[in-house]
């Protein structure tokens, strides 16, 4: 029997609001599946299920706020079900399943580059999201409305029902398809409350947190005519962008340099063996959220690529997972194309690090003797003096430079089987 | 498509990405990143959309000048597009 709690979201973050249920008791779960949406300062998050079983108990009522780590289901697990009750896995959730429980916590040792990286403390990886970057998401509603929205090619997920626990009516479907055709629909957005989460946790930031910070300039030349080559084959929706190399160029370097990819806790620095590189985005309607890529060093950049769009736009239609919001082992922030040319980021703690890029611009540039015009962009790091010095700083630019020079090296690195 | 009606099947996809902003305010000409305040990320997806939409192939070296609304609408005249649903 398992229990599942109230996660928490960051470190400044102290309860939220249970939207509604997506399950009830008796329900078969499977890990991975959106179980609920809870309401914090940080928008709308849907609750994954953090192991496959069935719904004994829901303990908290709809509406309910509640304090991080409070109980609010009980599951039995599957590991105590009969075999024809348990659920089938995909077997690359398995095999993640399986490398994750063969590592242990254990205390930090002096880091060392390249795998394997003894010291270093692993955390479990949220599930991976389905093809499409979403779970399988369980709506109520009626069944009227159900067959209205068939008629109208409605996805009853992105509904907002009316009804009591959210339920969905016809009307709602209705209305649904009328801001479809407007071109708008609203997305429920409390830009008060997510400001004053930024204020925390910056404030924690730099109340807490000595900073460095190290600068220095990339030649963008061989990734912008790399991805001009590699695009110019490729339909527009699988283009690859320069963020995309970016993470993983960071990916790597931070593989190279583990004492920055961690979190300070209690006094130390806990490196963490699983490298999440958190991406900021900013919102529209104003505030940012940094959603994780999750295990961006041995993923290729196809699927960086798909993760990193998918996750940009849900981030911006307020459909993030709580997997995705609090993993992150590092962040990255990009001004993009337009806008100021540095960025000198504020550490988002527990972390460790963060990197910030400007804009690519034009710029003379000295290369084997001779003066030219190149892309370049900035780069800078910003360290945590309690857990590292410039020393490990300047390495991991220095390397992440090297990789952002070789971008047919970065395209040719697959996830391990 | 007419351009009229090219324009105006652009700027439902910018709506979608800028629900705010007044599109009547835009000039053919204005670069769409500033006037608007969209990013790459923005302007990727519209850019996707409307490539689905219309089942047209944006050509790598095209994708780079597309940043007004005329340019758009000039391109996708050029590749003879109708609406494919």
């Amino acid at each position: 029997m398992g229990e599942f709690v109230m996660p928490s979201l960051g470190s400044q973050m102290e309860d939220a609001t249970l939207i509604q249920w997506l399950v009830k008791p008796g329900d078969r779960i499977s890990k991975g599946d959106i179980i609920g949406e809870i309401h914090t300062e940080k928008g709308d998050i849907d609750v994954e299920a953090l192991e496959s079983g069935i719904v004994r108990e829901l303990r908290v009522q709809e509406g309910d706020t509640i304090p991080v780590g409070t109980v609010m289901a009980v599951i039995d697990s599957e590991k105590g079900l009969p075999p024809e009750h348990k659920a089938v896995e995909p077997e690359s959730e398995r095999k993640v399943e399986k490398e994750v429980s063969d590592e242990r916590e254990s205390e930090l040792a002096p880091p060392r580059p390249g795998p394997p990286r003894p010291g270093t403390e692993r955390q479990e990886p949220p599930p991976r999201p389905g093809p499409n970057g979403a779970g399988p998401k369980r709506v109520k509603a009626s069944p009227l409305a159900k067959r209205v929205a068939e008629e109208l090619k409605v996805n009853l997920e992105e509904v907002t029902g009316s009804g009591p626990g959210g339920t969905i009516h016809k009307k709602d479907v209705e209305t649904a398809a009328k801001e479809r055709e407007d071109g708008k629909r609203p997305v429920p957005f409390d830009k008060e409350s997510m400001r004053r989460a930024i204020a925390a946790v910056m404030s924690q930031s730099n109340r807490e947190i000595p900073h460095y910070y190290l600068e220095k300039d990339i030649d963008m030349k061989a990734v912008t005519e790399w991805l001009e080559e590699e695009n110019s084959s490729r339909k527009v929706k699988e283009r690859l962008m320069p963020p995309v190399l970016m993470i993983k160029a960071v990916a790597n370097a931070l593989a190279e340099v583990p004492e920055l990819n961690g979190y300070w806790n209690d006094g130390r620095l806990q490196v963490q063996e699983s490298i999440h590189i958190g991406f900021t985005i900013s919102l529209r309607r104003g505030g940012l959220v940094i959603p994780a890529l999750m295990n961006a060093d041995i993923k290729s950049l196809d699927e960086i690529r798909e993760e990193f769009v998918d996750m940009v736009m849900r981030a911006r239609e307020g459909r993030l997972k709580t997997g995705e919001i609090g993993s992150a082992t590092f962040t990255i922030t990009s001004l993009g194309e337009r806008g100021a040319e540095k960025v000198f980021g504020v550490i988002y703690p527990p972390q460790v690090g963060l990197v910030g890029f400007g804009n690519i611009i034009q710029r003379p540039w000295s290369s084997d003797g001779m003066i030219g015009i190149r892309p370049v962009m900035s780069a800078v790091l910003a360290g945590d003096h309690r857990a590292t010095d410039g020393h490990s700083g300047s390495r991991f630019l220095e390397i992440l430079y090297k990789e952002l020079q070789q971008p047919h090296n970065l395209s040719h690195q697959t996830p391990v089987s | 498509m007419s351009n009229s009606e090219l324009e105006k099947l652009v700027k439902k996809h910018l709506r979608s990405i800028a629900p705010e902003a007044d599109l009547e305010e835009l000039s053919p000409d204005d670069e769409l990143g500033s006037a608007l305040d969209i990013d790459s990320m923005d302007f990727y997806s519209m850019m996707v959309a409307i490539s689905e939409e219309l089942d047209v192939e944006i050509p790598e070296e095209e994708y780079g000048k597309l940043r007004d609304l005329n340019s758009i609408v000039r391109f996708l005249d050029r590749s003879g597009v109708k609406l494919a649903r």
